[in-house]
Order: C-alpha cells, then sequence, then structure tokens
C-alpha cells in the first residue's frame, strides 16, 4: 500500500505523501515543472479583457483569482462611495456589462477606425478655403440671383426627399451619404457643416416622407390612432430639426466695438435690478459689481427695484450709493417692476440684471459700443452664465465636464438668432435702448416670458437687436431640481402665450427668416408630448402587438438609420461644442412630463394658469431621493422595462415569426430605458457641502501672517465668504490662525482679513472676517468683478465625441436604476421590519 | 538713492545684486555710502575696514570682497572722520571722479555695476548720480518720503525712476501715498513694489541670502519681479 502510494506520489508530483493537502493540491494543480504556456492567442485575447474588466469593478491585481473573488463579493470598488449594498453589487454587475458592451462596440468598429487614420493624412484646410472662396462669390451675388439659388436648392432637396427607392437602393444611398460624411468632416469651417447638414435635410426628409406616404394605416381603430400620434411626433421632430438647422446655419460671432475716447460721447446708463424676495445677501454683490463697472461715475445710475419694500435693502442701498425705488402695487411682477421704473428715469440706455447677476467690471464698455455704432440697435444680450452647477450638473457630477442645458442656447441659438437679426431679450445681462422700449409701451406684460415678448414687438417696429457671445455677468443657478423645473414650466408657458397672442408666423413688421427662427423658439418648447410619444411608443406593440408603424422593420430600418445617423453627424458638427450627443433627448426626457400639460394648456387658454418666482440661494442640506418629481419617469421606466421583458419572450416564443419587428422595439425601449435613467439621475438630488460656491481662479496673491512674514502664494478658488490658496511648500498655518491676504485689482493691492479654516497639504481654505462695506466692494472688484472672470470658463468641457457621450448617458441611467433600486429598497425595508434581514446593511 | 533714511536703500541694492547674479549677470555692488553697511547685507559678519573711502584714488581691486556665493563688493570702509572729510572735499571739486575711477577699473561692458549712495543731499550721490545710465529712487509709503520727493525729483528728472519699498498693503495710509505717489510720479514710479517682509531680516540674521532663506516670501518674489523690471530697461535679454 505505501509502495503504491509512494509511486503515485512520485507520479503525481506529491511532496509530501503524508498531508491530504498536498494529494489534494497535486489531484487538481500540476506543479510547476509540468505547467504548460497558455497558448498565445488565448492569453493575448485574455489578457486585455482581464484588465479590461478589472478596472471597473475594483480589482487589484488581475492575475490571482482571488483577488477577483474578494472584489466582486467582499471589497467595493473605489467608485462607489455610499449608499445600500445591493446598488454597488448592480452598479458594478451593469458596469461589466456596459463595459463588455463598450468593447465589443470598440472592436467591431475597427475597419472604420483604419479608414478614419488613412483620412487623417490628407490635408483638408486647403479644400475649406476653396469652398469658403465660393461662399463668398454667393455672399456677393445680387438679391435675386441668390434667391434664385436658395429656390433651385429647395427643389433639389425636395426631388431628393420625394424620389421613391427600392430598400436595397435606399440603403445604397444611406451608404454613400455615409461614407462622404465621414470624409466631410474632416473638413474644418462652417461650409463642410452646411453640407452635412443638407445630407441630413436629405436623409430625414426622406424618411419623414416615406412614413406619410407608405407607412400609414388608414384603417380607423387602435393601430391608426396610436400611428397619428406617432407620426404627428415625427412630424414635429422633423419641422424642429429643420428650423434648427435654419437658425444656428451661421453663427455670427459678433465682436465687441470700441468705445470713442471722449467719454463725453458715452451715453448716461440707468441699472436695474429688480427683487421681490430674495435675500439681501444674493442681492449685495450684484449690486456692488454694478456700482463698480467701468463707466463715467455721473452717467451711471443703480437702481435696486424693490418689490419686498424691505427696510434693510434700502438701508443698504443708501450705504453703497446705489438709489432705491419702490411701487405702489405688485401688478405685473418683474415686468410691471421695470416699467414703473422705466417711468421715473432718463437714462439713454437701460441695462438690466437680475437680483443674483453679478456683473464683470467691464460689462459697459463692451457692450456700449454696438449701440453708437448702429443707431437702429435696440437691445443686446450677453450669454447668462452660472458658476454654481444646475439641478442636472449637480446630480449627475458633470459640473464643468459636460456642456449644461443653457450653454447651447447661449453658444450657438442666440448667436445663430443674431445672423438673421432675431437675436430676443432674455430679461438679464442684457442693455436696452430707451427710445424703442418706451415706442412699444415698455416691457410687455401680456405673457409671463415677458422678455422674449418685448424683443418680438421690437423687432415688428423694425428695430435691431445683437448678441455678444462674452460672459460679462454671472450668477447662481437654480438650486433644486423642482426650482429648475418650475422655471422650465414658466418659460415653456409663456413662450405657448405668445404663440397664441402675438404668433410670430403673422403680423406685420418680420422677416421670413426672423418669423421662423421665433417660431423654433417657441415651438422647441412643445417637445413634451411629442417626448412623451417616443418614451411610450413601443409600448404599443411589445405589450398589444399593434403595429404602429405600418412597415417592414427591415424597410423601417433602412429609412429610419439614415435620418438618425445623419442628424447625429450634422448635429454634433454643429453643436458639439455647446451640447454633446444624446444629451438633448436626457434634458428633454427629464422635462417632458412637467411641461408637456402647461404648454398644451398655455395653447388652448393663454390666459390661464399663474406665474410663480423662482427661488435661488438655498442649500439642498441632504441626498435624498426626489419621488415627487421623480414618479413619472418610475413609471415610465417600469412600463418600459416590463416591455423589455414582454418583448423578449416574444422575441423567443410568441412573435418568433417577426422577430424584426420586435427586435426593432426592443431597440427602441432599451433607448427609452436610458434616457429614463438619466432623467432618474437627475432627480436624486445630491447634497450641498459648501455654503457659499467656490469659482476656481488662479491669480497670485500674497498672504500676511502675524509675525510679518509675507508670503507669495496664488489663489485656486474664491467665493463670497473665504478664499483658496495654495501654499508654497514648508508653510503650515494652524487652524484659527488670524491672518490677512492680499489680491491684486490691477496696480491696486487690496488686503482682506481671515482665519485659516483647515489646511491640506498644500491647499490652505481661509474664512473671511467680516467685512466693511469698503472691502467687500473691493473683493467683488478682485474676483467676481474681474473683467476675466469667466473668460476661458468653458475651455474645460471635452470636444462631443458621440459614442463616448451615449456610454456616458448610458453609465448615468444605470447609476440612476441602482439607486431608485436601492432607494426602494430602503423603502421596502423601513415599511417591513420582519423583512429586514434581507437587507443585511453595508459594511459601513 | 533716496531722500530718506531707512527706507531700505541698501537691502535692496543687496537684494538685487545678488537676484541679478543668481540670474548669470555679471555684478559689482559698489558701496559709496560712508555708513559701509552693504558688505554687511552682502553676507559679510563684520564691516569691513578697508574701502574706497580711504582714498579717492587708491586702489580699488585691492579692498573688493566677495561673498560666499560670488557676488563682488567694494565696500566703503571704516574711514577716520578727517579722512572722510577730506574725500569728500576733494569730491566736490572733481565731478568727473567717479566716471575716471570706473573707468580705471576697466569694469567689462556686461558687468552691472550696482551704486548704493547716501541719502540726499550728498556729494557721493551727486557723483553716482552723474555717473550712472540708469537711477533708481527708493522711497517708502510714509508721509516724510512723500513731503522730501521733490528734492529728489530736482536732481535727475529724466533718468529717475521710483520703487516704493518695504510696503505694507494692510495699513490704509500706506495704501493712500502710494495712490499719491502714482498720481504725482506717474510712469517714472515702477509699476512692482516690494512688500515689507520680515523674510529680509531673517535671512540677514542667518546671515544667508534671501532667496535661499525664503525662497517663496513675497520679499523675494518682489525683487525678482524687479529685477526682471530692471533688465528689461537695461535693455538685455538674456545672457
Amino acid at each position: 500500500m505505501t509502495v503504491v502510494l509512494r509511486a503515485m506520489a512520485t507520479q503525481l508530483g506529491v511532496a509530501d505523501p503524508r498531508s491530504a493537502r498536498a494529494w489534494l493540491l497535486r489531484l487538481f494543480v500540476l506543479p510547476p515543472e509540468q505547467t504548460r504556456e497558455l497558448p498565445g492567442w488565448l492569453k493575448a485575447a485574455a489578457m486585455p479583457l482581464l484588465v479590461w474588466f478589472a478596472r471597473p469593478l475594483g480589482v487589484e491585481s488581475p492575475w490571482t483569482l482571488r483577488n477577483w473573488l474578494r472584489a466582486l463579493f467582499l471589497h467595493r470598488p473605489p467608485r462607489a462611495q455610499d449608499g445600500d449594498a445591493s446598488r454597488v453589487y448592480l452598479v458594478r454587475a451593469l458596469a461589466a456589462v456596459f463595459d463588455g458592451a463598450a468593447a465589443l462596440g470598440h472592436a467591431a468598429l475597427a475597419p472604420l477606425r483604419g479608414f478614419e487614420r488613412w483620412l487623417d493624412r490628407f490635408d483638408f484646410s486647403r479644400a475649406d478655403a476653396h469652398v469658403m472662396a465660393m461662399a463668398g462669390r454667393f455672399g456677393r451675388m445680387p438679391r435675386l440671383a441668390s434667391a434664385a439659388v436658395a429656390i433651385v436648392t429647395i427643389t433639389l432637396l425636395a426631388v431628393c426627399a420625394t424620389t421613391p427607392l427600392a430598400p436595397h437602393e435606399q440603403l445604397a444611398l444611406f451608404l454613400l451619404m455615409w461614407l462622404s460624411a465621414l470624409v466631410i468632416r474632416r473638413m474644418p469651417g462652417n461650409v463642410a457643416t452646411l453640407i452635412l447638414v443638407c445630407f441630413s435635410l436629405a436623409a430625414s426628409s426622406r424618411y419623414i416622407w416615406w412614413r406619410l406616404t407608405s407607412t400609414i394605416d388608414l384603417e380607423p381603430g387602435f393601430e391608426w390612432f396610436f400611428g397619428m400620434g406617432l407620426i404627428a411626433a415625427e412630424c414635429y421632430t422633423w419641422l424642429i430639426l429643420v428650423l434648427g438647422y435654419v437658425q444656428n446655419a451661421w453663427p455670427l460671432g459678433r465682436k465687441p466695438v470700441s468705445l470713442p475716447a471722449d467719454t463725453a460721447s458715452w451715453p448716461t446708463v440707468d441699472v436695474f435690478i429688480p427683487t421681490y424676495n430674495e435675500p439681501l445677501k444674493v442681492v449685495r454683490p450684484t449690486v456692488l459689481a454694478a456700482l463698480g463697472m467701468d463707466w463715467p461715475a455721473e452717467k451711471l445710475r443703480v437702481y435696486i427695484l424693490d418689490d419686498g419694500r424691505r427696510d434693510e435693502m434700502r438701508h443698504f442701498a443708501e450705504q453703497s450709493g446705489a438709489r432705491y425705488m419702490i411701487r405702489p402695487d405688485n401688478a405685473h411682477a418683474k415686468a410691471g417692476n421695470l416699467n414703473h421704473a422705466l417711468g421715473k428715469t432718463d437714462g439713454e440706455l437701460v441695462v438690466i440684471f437680475d437680483c443674483d447677476h453679478m456683473p464683470v467690471r467691464s460689462f459697459l464698455q463692451t457692450t456700449v459700443g454696438w449701440f453708437l455704432k448702429d443707431p437702429r440697435c435696440a437691445m443686446l444680450q450677453t450669454p447668462h452664465h452660472f458658476f454654481s452647477p444646475d439641478p442636472f450638473e449637480r446630480n449627475l457630477h458633470t459640473f464643468r465636464k459636460i456642456p449644461n442645458e443653457g450653454s447651447l442656447f447661449y453658444g450657438l441659438v442666440q448667436d445663430g438668432n443674431d445672423l438673421w437679426n432675431a437675436t430676443f431679450f432674455c430679461g438679464s445681462c442684457a442693455v436696452l435702448r430707451r427710445g424703442p422700449l418706451m415706442e412699444v409701451g415698455g416691457i410687455a406684460v401680456e405673457t409671463v416670458t415677458e422678455d422674449a415678448h418685448t424683443a418680438l414687438k421690437l423687432h415688428r417696429r423694425g428695430w435691431r437687436t445683437a448678441y455678444l457671445k462674452l460672459t460679462q455677468a454671472a450668477g447662481l443657478a437654480t438650486e433644486s431640481l423642482s426650482g429648475h423645473i418650475g422655471q422650465r414650466i414658466r418659460w415653456a408657458r409663456g413662450m405657448a402665450q405668445i404663440f397664441r397672442l402675438d404668433n410670430p408666423l403673422f403680423g406685420r413688421g418680420l422677416s421670413l427668416l426672423q418669423r421662423l427662427c421665433y417660431a423654433n423658439a417657441m415651438l422647441h418648447f412643445f417637445h413634451g408630448l411629442p417626448r412623451l410619444v417616443f418614451l411610450t411608443a413601443p409600448l404599443a406593440y411589445l405589450y398589444a402587438e399593434l403595429h404602429v408603424i405600418n412597415a417592414a422593420a427591415t424597410t423601417l430600418a433602412v429609412y429610419v438609420l439614415p435620418h438618425l445617423f445623419q442628424a447625429g453627424i450634422a448635429n454634433s458638427r454643429m453643436q458639439g461644442r455647446y451640447r454633446h450627443s444624446f444629451w438633448a433627448e436626457a434634458y428633454e426626457s427629464v422635462l417632458a412630463w412637467y411641461i408637456a400639460w402647461p404648454t398644451t394648456l398655455a395653447l388652448i387658454n393663454p390666459r390661464a394658469g399663474s406665474f410663480n418666482v423662482t427661488a435661488k440661494g438655498g442649500l439642498v442640506d441632504r441626498t435624498y431621493f426626489d419621488w415627487r418629481i421623480a414618479l413619472p419617469y418610475v413609471v415610465l421606466a417600469t412600463a418600459n422595462l416590463i416591455g423589455l421583458v414582454v418583448g423578449i419572450v416574444r422575441l423567443f416564443w410568441w412573435n418568433a415569426d417577426e422577430p424584426g419587428t420586435v427586435l426593432m422595439n426592443l431597440v427602441w425601449t432599451t433607448y427609452n430605458l436610458i434616457m429614463l435613467g438619466a432623467a432618474l439621475g437627475v432627480a436624486a438630488e445630491t447634497r450641498q457641502v459648501r455654503v457659499a460656491h467656490r469659482v476656481p481662479l488662479r491669480m497670485p496673491a500674497t498672504l500676511y501672517l502675524a509675525d510679518g512674514r509675507a508670503i507669495a502664494c496664488r489663489t485656486e478658488d474664491y467665493s463670497t465668504q473665504g478664499l483658496g490658496l495654495l501654499l508654497p511648500p514648508g508653510v503650515d498655518v494652524a487652524p484659527a490662525t488670524p491672518l490677512a491676504v492680499g489680491l491684486r485689482d490691477g496696480l491696486r493691492e487690496h488686503v482682506f482679513h481671515a482665519h485659516a479654516a483647515q489646511q491640506r497639504e498644500r491647499q490652505l481654505g481661509l474664512q473671511f472676517a467680516t467685512m466693511d462695506l469698503a472691502q467687500e466692494r473691493a473683493l467683488i472688484a478682485c474676483t467676481f468683478g474681474r473683467a476675466d472672470a469667466w473668460s476661458g470658463w468653458s475651455d474645460t468641457t471635452p470636444d462631443d465625441r458621440p459614442l463616448t457621450s451615449l456610454f456616458e448617458v448610458l453609465g448615468f441611467g444605470a447609476n440612476a436604476y441602482a439607486r431608485v433600486l436601492g432607494n426602494g429598497a430602503r423603502l421596502l425595508r423601513d415599511m417591513l421590519p420582519p423583512l429586514r434581514f434581507l437587507f443585511r446593511p453595508a459594511a459601513d | 538713492m533716496a531722500a530718506t533714511g531707512g527706507c531700505g536703500r541698501s537691502t535692496l541694492v543687496a537684494g538685487l545684486a545678488d537676484a541679478l547674479h543668481r540670474r548669470g549677470r555679471a555684478v559689482l555692488a559698489l558701496d559709496l555710502d560712508p555708513a559701509n553697511a552693504l558688505a554687511l547685507h552682502l553676507g559679510a559678519t563684520a564691516a569691513p575696514e578697508h574701502g574706497i573711502g580711504h582714498a579717492p584714488d587708491g586702489d580699488w581691486p585691492a579692498t573688493a570682497l566677495s561673498n560666499s556665493d560670488g557676488v563682488r563688493i567694494l565696500p566703503f570702509g571704516t574711514p577716520p572722520l578727517p579722512m572722510l572729510l577730506r574725500f569728500e572735499r576733494e569730491l566736490a571739486e572733481r565731478p568727473g571722479w567717479l566716471r575716471e575711477q570706473l573707468g580705471r577699473l576697466a569694469v567689462p561692458d556686461d558687468t552691472i555695476v550696482l551704486v548704493d549712495t547716501p541719502r540726499l543731499p550728498s556729494v557721493l550721490a551727486l557723483h553716482a548720480a552723474g555717473a550712472a545710465d540708469h537711477v533708481l529712487v527708493v522711497v517708502s509709503a510714509e508721509p516724510i518720503a512723500y513731503a522730501t520727493l521733490d528734492r529728489v525729483e530736482r536732481l535727475q528728472a529724466a533718468k529717475a525712476r521710483f520703487v516704493v519699498n518695504a510696503f505694507d498693503p494692510q495699513r490704509p495710509l500706506q495704501q493712500d501715498l502710494l495712490l499719491l505717489l502714482r498720481d504725482r510720479l506717474g510712469a517714472r514710479l515702477l509699476q512692482e513694489v516690494v512688500h515689507r517682509d520680515t523674510a529680509i531680516a531673517d535671512a540677514q540674521a542667518r546671515n544667508r541670502a534671501l532667496p535661499v532663506d525664503a525662497p517663496y516670501s513675497q520679499a523675494a518674489e518682489d525683487l525678482q519681479q524687479l529685477c526682471t523690471r530692471l533688465l528689461h530697461r537695461l535693455g538685455a535679454s538674456a545672457p
């Protein structure tokens, strides 16, 4: 027996025949001298995959099984920081799936990347110069000739859109356009953008024409009803797409005009800062910044228009040198407040700032030049800039990483409007000429978006407006999601009201393109209903097997894919810097439910409904999930999720005979789930830590220590309350030490007393001591009022890369679902104490 | 030069000599002030006895010193009072004296000679101003400095540039005086100011150069900027 065992041990390579462990090991694992190398191809394929998965899962080193087990079942990945354990696993699993999908997609696109690399070898700038020269010749053509060219182009596009093609021919056309687009995309300049826009117009119009002429089931019934709803939504989308192309075709890029050297010829300026219930600490910096604008003192008057009639506000105005104005009633809210002030003042120009929009010192010198150069210019608008994250940015953690909702409007749309003389007034950070403003009866009061309506009235009387894409003021974004949505509801309602009461498509005084731009600005807000249709349309088939599109899935694909691709390429090219691909859908999905009803109501009865002021300056003081806001999205997401499950069942068992249609609807409902996920992510309110928002700024500063040393350092960020400094190595400041910090405003150095809050390595946080008015003024001049305070702000957002963008939205969606489940689980746990053991709390 | 005492003239000359030397420029620091403090500022542990002050036409190179960083100094020395009085009397009758002496030294063209002078009015300071290509007047943001400004202005209106030293922005009075000075002197007042900073005295106490002892002090930073400005004015780019 022993002999046999020993022989076996020698054969198997068991080191110690008496140890059971050694036997066990050798029964399953080869001794080192007998192991074979893995085949090279397997290793080559496995290594990157292992590494790929290891990172998101938080595996420390991917080479041992133990690490994997630990990471998968015991340890939290470094990314997930809070919440329930259930959520962490879900995030991890979803992340793995998504990363896997990304890897597959990456591999599938390899030949395409080869093609792109080949294209990289060519220089397309010469082609651009050539086309630009052609465009220049077109610009110099007489009016009649250019009109003729426009008519011929539109006719050609119409022929392109309406010529029937067999599906395989349509596919060939798509491939041809797509490959050409890949080449044209390389060309810099706006002409190439316009060519891509034409491609999109052709593809999208072909799709909508085909939908209208070949896919409508005219037999009344449910299919007809849902089909009609869907096609109406699609027509709306097509219309907005086309109008958007017209509006943004050629952003004007207006530059400031310098003022004459003689200040005697500069106009007098009244600055209006209307306020109703905003606290003094919000209004103070704005007023001080307005008073600090570079302008002859005798020609600048700053008015606080206080509808709240507060003594502290009056007192502050007296101290600071601003003028204080109240009125007998609060009729027509902000518009009425401004109109009252207009009646009591006489400056040639009127500047309006919302009470939380702090102008920089160069605001007037940058903007007023155009009023002197163009006597018909009645209004000049500058961007609204927010240095605090809006709810989207805060809850999704995209602040300064992804262009926010407003950046498309102020980055592109208003600049595009400017070409057609259709830039409209946005209520704040704008300069108006008093004459024309009084001519149209002051600020419009008929609608809740008095700003846009006032601009419309000015345009009808032949006045010109201008847009200057230079951030010359900044303020706080709306704090909570409900506030944000409330504001958008107001805009949507107001625009719908104008559309009914003073429709820009009709009436006197407007050019065709002005009408189109205004129409787009207003119709754009009706996206609620169509978006809801898209979010539910695939369910009609998945639930009830209703064919809302009467066409074979493959035929649909060869029509809809070119439309989606070309529109995606054109839009990414046109607005990529201001809005990343797929984010429009994400933003719209959040708002859809809430603005669908108010816009519809305003369209039916424009005078119904009430007006509410958006609250600012607050703080979301805890992390919570806003179930009230999120409910519609939870319902929609659940419906789509059930649809997805039903669809999978249909794919294999119930509707195995039409897999194409099932697949198409599955893809659609998945896309909906992604967008709804992003919407849910926004609803999960993240706690705000800082009371005062910090603005990054790097400039030299001097730190004065109590012992008389002066340390040269630089600032990292600032707020109205404190300052972040980057100290040189070797300087340690104990917490609560009183000290002073010197900041420079041009040649002038201002010193502020402060105490050290906390030091982390070389970063020192300072808390300002109580300041008197002069110091507060100096601080504004050194920080928020700097002419360069906001220049280069958007440089940190990367360019649009559609695929990356899709995966980003996807990631946010996945995270949100995990949070919803986590929150739901918590709710359940709280409601069902006996089941508590199911929700064993996480390690912390 | 300066019209008031204690405004940090020698400190500034020493700081600039050090900063220029660190940038690889050939520097010679010349002490024309009988106070004989420049060598102390540049690292000497005791005031050197022999120097320029002993004889107007003496052998200068023999008394030259060089500190551990390699900055060369010609100290004034501590001549007995009768010798000093004779020295000054003699100079009053030889307006071209300093220029001649520098010629005799055969200083290479690329060497920057920094001359520390006594406070105005002074014969030695007049010699220095006459021989210099550039005159830097050190003022402090104090009332007395503002009140005696015309003394300097009368002397060398065109060549002189002014710099504020030991500036303490925490004091409103100094802030106001700086504004007054800017108003009165216009572009002749350099934009750069040198801050009051105890790091200078600390470095002296430790007998180390300021950029070595407190590289991140505001005074060291200010001297760097002043140095850049002066080199720019000298029309010199990199060595």
